[in-house]
This record gives structure tokens, C-alpha cells and sequence, in this order.
């Protein structure tokens, strides 16, 4: 089995899979600050793209991972969805009851109506929102689905 | 056995409950293209036992459909329940990983999560990817070209 690390391989994919296709390089850019990959263009015309990579694999027990996290500031390119994880409970705390959208790890618009919540995405102007609902009720966390 | 390779790993989450203890769950999260071209990006949970990509059924307005009952319906099993419970059908894009799909969407009564809100299932999706699961590394291994 061959595999390749999830921040540097994914976003080398990615950057490759977007850099070689037939898009307009506005259209590329705009594709790369989507996936939260920072970029430059040098005088010249080249495009710079700065990734992660891994340092040391096997670097702390798998079960320090989340306390050692604790105090960390979550890269720019960690997804919504695992600051979001981090953050659970003071979310919950403000907003039980309520739709939100996270864009660059910050809540960006809020309501307890779900088209309300794309309104005023929309009249904001933001791209490519991570949307989820903050439930009020307690959570369960064992699942048994199958559509 | 053949060897199959996987250029991507995505890491569980590992979630900690409210007694103390955690769990470590499949999550990932894609974009629903919408049908004017607005990406949104949804968190999932992985599910292979899911015949087909199911939301919640209160997302309706993402696909821009007038409601959640609007499509076709259908009866669903699930692993939860003996009697079959309504889905409705609908298609929408959904991108992963940089590659869109067009694929079957069900919309469905689920739990509410604030992890997830919908199951990413098999019904297209596993045509276009490959997936290889390692549990014990809490590992879940993806390739775009199966």
C-alpha cells in the first residue's frame, strides 16, 4: 500500500490537479484560495504555492495528539471541520439552536433559519462557507445508519 | 491480493463526550456545488453501508429545491430501524478532494450533529474514489483514480 501524508500530498495533488488544467489563471487562484493554499506571483509570472509537508513522522503517540493540539493555533489550511471539533463546546455554548458559517476558522454569519443563514451569506459576499447547525439537544455520538 | 494505492490519508476525528471518554469518527467534508455555482462545504460522515449520499432534510435550500418533500420519494432502510423511513431523491455535484461528482442525493430525517450533517454513501461516489479504511491507525485512505 503506498500512501502519501494528508497536508502535504493533498494539497500537492490538489495544486497540480488545478495548475494543469484548462481554467484562466484568475480562475486557478481563486480555485487555490478556496482549498486555503496561500500563493504568490513572482514578477516574472511564476506561480509560488506554500504547503505543509511533514517534519518527522511518528512524532508524539497518536493519543497526545489532541492534548499537545490544545494549545496550538490551527493552520490556516486545517479544515472547518477540525477547528470546529476544537471548538465544540464554547459553539455550542453561543450558538445551541443555531445554523452557522465558518470561513478561516472564525463564525461568519449565524441564524436559526438555514435560507436566512444563506442570505446573508450571499449579501456578504463570502465564498465557499463551511456550513453545520449547532444542535441544542444533548449529542449522541454512537451512529447505526445506513440509507 | 492486488496492491492498491491511495494518494491520500485523511485522519478520524477524535471527538471527546460528554462522559469523559472519546470517540474517532470518519469525517470529511465536501462541497455541494449549488445549482448557481456556490460551493458550500458540508461536513459528512463517511458511511459505506449508505446506498446513497444522504442529507439532512432540512438542507433542501442547497439544492435549491422548494422543499424537502419535493423530489422523488423513496422508502429507506436503516440499520437503526425494522420499518422503512422516506427519503427523496434529487442529483446534485458534490466535490472532494478537488474532483466533482454528479451524483444521487437523498434527503432525509437524521440526527442532528454538529459534525455531521449527512452520509457520505456509495451511489456514484464509490465509482469515481477509492476508499481503504485502517481502523486501528484511525486512517482513511483515498485515491481519485480507481
Amino acid at each position: 500500500m503506498r500512501t502519501s501524508f494528508a497536508l502535504g500530498g493533498q494539497t500537492k495533488e490538489i495544486v497540480e490537479s488545478v495548475a494543469t488544467s484548462n481554467l484562466p489563471p484568475g480562475e486557478i487562484l481563486k480555485r487555490l484560495d478556496s482549498y486555503g493554499i496561500d500563493w504568490y506571483l513572482t514578477d516574472a509570472g511564476d506561480l509560488m504555492v506554500r504547503y505543509w509537508q511533514v517534519g518527522v513522522e511518528d512524532f508524539v503517540p497518536r493519543e497526545h495528539v489532541a492534548r499537545i493540539r490544545q494549545s496550538r493555533t490551527v493552520p490556516r489550511e486545517a479544515s472547518a471541520l477540525e477547528w470546529l471539533s476544537r471548538h465544540l463546546h464554547d459553539l455550542r455554548a453561543k450558538y445551541a439552536g443555531q445554523w452557522i458559517a465558518v470561513v478561516d476558522n472564525q463564525v461568519v454569519a449565524a441564524s436559526t433559519s438555514l435560507p436566512d443563514l444563506l442570505q446573508q451569506v450571499g449579501e456578504s459576499g463570502i465564498e465557499n462557507p463551511f456550513i453545520t447547525e449547532i444542535p441544542a439537544k444533548p449529542l449522541i455520538w454512537t451512529t447505526a445508519y445506513a440509507g | 491480493m492486488p496492491d492498491k494505492a491511495f494518494e491520500h490519508t485523511i485522519s478520524f476525528f477524535q471527538v471527546p463526550t460528554a462522559s469523559g471518554t472519546s470517540v474517532w469518527l470518519p469525517l470529511i467534508t465536501v462541497n455541494l456545488i449549488q445549482p448557481g455555482g456556490n460551493r458550500v462545504g458540508l461536513p459528512l460522515i463517511f458511511d459505506t453501508g449508505a446506498s446513497v449520499t444522504t442529507l439532512r432534510h432540512d438542507l433542501y435550500p442547497l439544492l435549491g429545491v422548494p422543499s424537502w418533500d419535493s423530489g422523488e420519494p423513496q422508502q429507506t432502510l436503516t440499520a437503526g430501524g425494522e420499518e422503512p423511513v422516506l427519503a427523496y431523491r434529487y442529483e446534485a455535484t458534490l466535490e472532494f478532494l478537488g474532483k466533482a461528482v454528479r451524483c444521487p442525493i437523498h434527503l432525509q430525517v437524521l440526527p442532528r450533529n454538529p459534525l455531521y450533517v449527512g452520509l457520505f454513501g456509495r451511489d456514484q461516489i464509490f465509482q469515481e474514489f477509492g476508499f481503504g479504511f485502517w481502523e486501528r491507525t484511525h486512517e482513511l485512505y483515498t485515491t481519485l483514480n480507481p
